[in-house]
């Protein structure tokens, strides 16, 4: 059978070749490995329904994951032996903002007798839990002890990872880069706790030693957006350190290392004009900072540049530059002061915080929807801003999971009127068919069985070998019509006429050639008669199938027609609405929560901006009365 | 000038941002109560649609990929007795998620018992970009009980393409 089908793959796949040279919108004839049909057991269901949580977890469908895995626990597919989705469920309820839920979970599996693995995966996962809740000393504890041994090597790292950022909080550094050291610097997680490390160690009053890293990311791989915007933050952080240090040239070499293009070329640009004027090299900082105030307005750097640049005119000697350069900037802060005052405005509107959500409800990032309108309004650089606080960051997390609790009561409360009525509309049409369909079943049963009965006899009628002695059982259609002819013509040959001695000869011959024929071709007319006979069988067993499923049909009609799926489908009704007044509430005070945050922060930039316009209209005036004193005293002179 | 200089170490304080959580706010266990009931309340509906609409034993349809297969699927449309029942666009997280060991439940439905004969029909690149498309069909039989068919799109090395094989299960 096998090899049958190997050589029909093999001719199919030579015609396809033959017959469509080009590689586009090809039909692949007999790839399919068909193994056929095996009984779904306990484990083949989990393999499906497992692999289907795994689908939703790495496309970040968290909440759809976890819906999954309880849906599943429910139907007792996943229960207490599945360690494995246990262990996921657990790790989802962290990552959903449910650490209770998941402690429960972890110690249960702690409890079980499970493979050595899956324990140190499972106390990986209850010390992220203390470490993301601020427990830092208990995550410590775990993952320092003997019960994380035998993790695989990314969870290794990960636990080095998070032992490196609780030693950091902690201030010991050297016990921190003992367990960073091990962690390879060419993956994002690695390259993060490198930076980390190096700023806080430089914050600790470690400079040598927290620059060192941060150099040591310079010469680091990677080539996604995110690890080009690392380095770059890192070279930014290594000059700023080695500027206030006063090692200038050092920190002309790092910040020269920030991509001009990069998020973070306005620091860099005001910090090497800096360096550059701190060396006493005004000609070299005036276009760094005159390439600074072309951009972004909004930008705090910008905004110190456009004060940096008349200045450094002015010490060139160029008063009327200066004058322009001081009156640029005025305009410039008035113009972002006007941008605050909209944004500020556009907070206080409802329904602002819906307008920072994602598109895609399961996308976690921080882009909101409209972030093109909220550019051209100057104020999604002041969200980003807040977006890189923690605080909020977290407050918006809630905020989002708690938006798509609303669309899911919302779509809820819309299907569920539906459900109802599909419910009454399968009632009646069972109700009014259940009857008849009872009994025509009966009827077909009966005759699918003689049937089958049948189809065994003929099976069983055919002899495995051909026999002469009945011709027309061999013969085909054609050849068993004119058997019977020439065979009733030999019998009744003396009562007819014409009955000479010549045609009795004719008649014997072509008696003669008929039955060499039939048994010339009776080797293939009986292989024909099998494969008949055999597809009656299998025609004949999937009609049994039928009968069998609609059989299922009726009794699960049966039972259908007596739950009381009803009265729980009404019973939901409550529940949503409960559900629905918790959301508004909830997001309700996150959304005050979110508006105060945002308001306190930009309402600290236009108080910056304020007094950046006072300081640039009192330089503005300044130049001029020099301007006017000047030009008094060269009156007087002459 | 000398003013810009604490500017330095404003900005580097603000550099360095280590995620621990501490929110702890009035909010926090409301936030938590509504999670939890969320959760309850979508598995509780899914169940009682599930109850209603598939009474009878459904047949499944689910696609798998190769783990780590270096071809990018694009898209998938099947059709079951020539009547078109699904179609998937793979966005770059959704293929990512099949080479991990996701599997994707394309179809499921109440099919007649019997015979039937599915056709599927994909697009994908091959691993220097090169477009192309493929179809195949197969044929089951739907018993009492429910049909799960798993199409895994496996790497073909020597044409640098998919091919197809299929995996049935029926529940007795």
């Amino acid at each position: 059978m096998t090899q049958l089908r190997r050589k029909r793959w093999l001719v199919a796949a030579c015609l396809a070749t033959l017959l469509s040279p080009a590689q586009a919108a090809k039909v692949e004839f007999f790839d399919d490995i068909n193994q056929g049909p095996i009984p779904l057991g306990v484990e083949e269901h989990r393999y499906l329904a497992f692999g289907e949580v795994m689908f939703d977890y790495y496309r970040h469908a968290n909440f759809n994951a976890i819906n999954k895995l309880l849906v599943n626990q429910e139907q007792a597919l996943f229960n207490e032996d599945t360690d494995y989705a246990e262990l996921l469920l657990g790790d989802l309820y962290v990552t959903y903002g449910l650490p209770g839920k998941a402690e429960v979970i972890f110690n249960r599996l702690l409890e079980k007798d499970i493979l050595s693995r899956t324990r140190a995966q499972t106390w990986l996962h209850k010390a992220a839990l203390h470490y993301r809740e601020g427990n830092l000393a208990e995550a410590a504890m775990i993952l320092d002890g003997d019960n994380v041994e035998g993790l695989d090597p990314a969870d290794d790292a990960r636990r080095r990872l998070m032992l490196a950022n609780i030693f950091m909080t902690e201030g010991d550094f050297a016990g921190a880069l003992d367990y960073l050291h091990s962690v390879p610097v060419n993956t994002d997680e690695g390259r993060y706790a490198t930076y980390n490390m190096g700023v806080a160690l430089i914050r600790g009053g470690h400079r040598a030693q927290g620059v060192a890293l941060l150099k040591s990311l310079l010469e680091a791989g990677g080539s996604s957006d995110q690890a080009l915007a690392l380095r770059d933050r890192a070279a930014l952080a290594s000059g700023l350190t080695e500027l206030r240090e006063g090692n200038l040239q050092s920190a002309r070499a790092d910040l020269r290392q920030v991509r001009s293009d990069g998020p973070f070329s306005e620091d860099a640009l005001l910090a090497l004009g800096l360096a550059n004027y701190r060396a006493g090299d005004v000609k070299r900082a005036l276009p760094l900072w005159l390439e600074a105030v072309r951009r972004n307005s909004s930008h705090p750097s910008v905004q110190e540049a456009l004060m940096l640049a008349p200045r450094a005119y002015e010490e060139l000697g160029g008063l009327p530059q200066a004058l322009a350069g001081y009156q640029y900037a005025a305009t410039e802060y008035r113009q972002a002061l006007k941008d605050i005052q909209r944004a500020i405005d556009n907070i206080a509107k409802p329904g602002w915080s819906e307008a920072l959500l994602p598109e895609d409800s399961n996308q976690a990032g921080l882009l909101p929807a409209n972030s093109n309108d909220l550019a051209q309004g100057s104020e999604l650089s002041y969200l980003y801003k807040m977006f890189s606080g923690n605080t909020f960051a977290q407050r918006f997390e809630h905020y989002r999971q708690i938006h798509q609790i609303k669309s899911m009561v919302k779509k809820w409360q819309q299907s569920l009127p539906a459900l109802e009525e599909t419910y009454q509309i399968q009632q009646q049409s069972l109700s009014r068919h259940l009857p008849h369909v009872r009994g025509e079943m009966t009827r077909h049963m009966s005759r699918q069985e003689q049937l089958a009965l049948s189809s065994d006899k003929v099976s069983s009628a055919i002899p495995n070998f051909v026999d002469m002695s009945k011709p027309e059982d061999v013969a085909s259609a054609e050849q068993a019509i004119m058997w019977k002819k020439v065979d009733a013509m030999a019998r009744q040959f003396g009562s007819l006429p014409g009955s000479t001695h010549d045609n009795a000869l004719r008649l014997r011959r072509m008696r003669g050639l008929l039955l060499w024929d039939i048994a010339h071709q009776s080797i293939e007319q009986r292989e024909k008669q099998e494969q008949a006979a055999t597809q009656l069988r299998v025609e004949s067993g999937v009609l049994g199938e039928r009968i069998a499923a609609v059989q299922q049909q009726i009794r699960d009609a049966t039972l259908r027609t007596r739950d009381d799926l009803g009265q729980r489908l009404a019973e939901q009704t409550q529940r949503i609405e409960k559900i629905k007044r918790l959301t508004e509430d909830t997001l309700e005070a996150l959304e005050k929560s979110m508006q105060a945050d945002a308001l306190a922060l930009l309402l600290a930039n236009q108080q910056t901006l304020a007094d950046q316009l006072a300081e640039a209209h009192l330089a503005i005036a300044r130049l001029q009365d020099s301007s006017v004193s000047d030009g008094s005293k060269q009156r007087n002179e002459s | 000038m000398k003013a810009l200089l604490p500017l330095c170490g404003a900005f580097l304080v603000g550099l360095c941002t280590v995620a621990i959580a501490a929110d702890d706010d009035g909010l926090s266990e409301q936030i938590r109560q509504l999670k939890s009931e969320a959760l309850d309340l979508n598995r509780d509906l899914t169940l009682l649609e599930q109850e209603l609409l598939y009474a009878t034993p459904q047949t499944s349809i689910f696609v798998s990929v190769d783990v780590g297969t270096p071809i990018r699927l694009v898209d998938i449309n099947l059709t079951i007795d020539g009547e078109h029942v699904g179609y998937h666009f793979y966005s770059d997280q959704e293929f990512e998620a099949l080479t991990k060991g996701g599997i994707q439940r394309l179809y499921t439905g109440n099919l007649a018992s019997g015979r039937h004969v599915m056709e599927a029909t994909i697009t994908g690149y091959d691993p220097l970009g090169k477009d192309y498309q493929k179809t195949t069909s197969y044929t089951f039989t739907k018993g009492a009980g429910k049909k799960m068919v798993e199409m895994q799109v496996v790497d073909d090395l020597n044409k640098q393409q998919h091919k197809f094989e299929f995996r049935e299960w029926n529940q007795q």
